[in-house]
């Protein structure tokens, strides 16, 4: 191996210089006034300085778990496995929270203070005027209450709770009652604030008229005879 | 792994003018305590009901007094009169 001491490298046109050795070592600095391009990887022993350098900022000091980003655009963020995804607002409070594949119960979480909507500003709202925060489904069974000449069996029913407003489905088989207010069905699941009016028919398509659900937090139907599986349907705003 | 079901009370929220009690029930799947899946079943307690469940007779007590439960029965019997 020989050495050789120069102050200076030019190809013999003054345009580019091709290095073809496998390694290109410098203990100094490397100076260039034009482009370096890079075909492999690129290997740092300090880098933090050359993060700083590149000018990735806040990215140069960042954590497995603060990752910072300010700008640009990206498609998809994925939890590392086994691991929940937590979305957060400016001040710190959760938004959004994506659960592990082994949380059954909540899997997706959402934390809405407000909504904004078109740039026409249709659908904005306040944060405490416009909080959609209660939705809820499930089941109930209706009582019977009064007195029924043949008791209906069979008794189940729905629901679904939006906010204020509740959609109520009562079902059942058969039953009779000598008039309007002789018999009812009680044990509703979530209580009307006011009253309310619903329609009835069964499986057939009979229809049986209307049903009422009064302040006395009672399902009363104008038909005074069913036959097969009934149902009957209500819209309603609770407390 | 061992899968049990089991039913709580999970809410008590007192409504409207005459004190109706609306409960909540969370029926659960558990596998080794864990909550796999849950659904909701719920009713309403009108003044003069009772219940089984002690955390409701307890409110049962609490909010439906004699004179509720007094009101109320006035306003059903006006109400389908």
């Amino acid at each position: 191996m020989s050495l050789l001491k120069t102050n200076e490298i030019q190809n013999y046109n003054g345009s580019s210089l091709t290095l073809t050795a496998s390694t290109v070592s410098t203990s100094a600095q490397l100076n260039t006034g034009g482009n370096i391009s890079v075909t492999g990887s690129l290997n740092v022993s300090d880098d933090s300085t050359t993060r700083t350098n590149l000018g990735l900022g806040s990215m140069a000091t960042q954590n497995a778990n603060a990752v910072a980003i300010t700008g640009g655009t990206i498609n998809t963020v994925q939890p590392a496995t086994g691991q929940s995804l937590t979305i957060k607002d400016e001040d710190g409070n959760t938004a959004i929270t994506i659960g592990t594949d082994s949380t059954a119960a909540g899997y997706l979480s959402l934390n809405f203070g407000s909504y904004h909507g078109d740039s026409a500003g249709a659908g904005s709202g306040t944060l405490t005027g416009n909080t959609l925060d209660d939705y809820e489904e499930g089941t109930w069974t209706p009582g019977l209450g009064g007195t029924w000449t043949v008791n209906p069996t069979s008794l189940s029913g729905q629901y679904i709770k939006i906010g204020k407003i509740v959609w109520l489905r009562a079902q059942w088989l058969g039953g009779s009652k000598s008039s309007a207010v002789a018999a009812h069905f009680t044990n509703i699941p979530l209580a009307v604030s006011d009253q309310a009016t619903g329609s009835v028919s069964n499986v057939s398509v009979n229809d049986y008229g209307n049903a009422l659900v009064d302040g006395g937090q009672r399902i009363f139907f104008t038909a005074n005879s069913f036959s097969a599986t009934c149902f009957a349907n209500f819209v309603y705003e609770t407390h | 792994m061992a899968l049990t079901k089991q039913t709580v009370t999970d809410k008590i929220e007192i409504v409207g003018q005459f004190n109706h009690i609306q409960v909540r029930e969370a029926i659960q799947v558990l596998e080794d305590g864990n909550v796999m899946s849950q659904s909701y079943h719920r009713y309403v307690v009108a003044p003069g009901q009772t219940s089984d469940d002690a955390k409701v007779a307890a409110v049962i007590a609490a909010v439906h007094t004699p004179e509720v439960i007094s009101a109320y029965q006035a306003h059903i019997t006006s109400q389908t009169d």
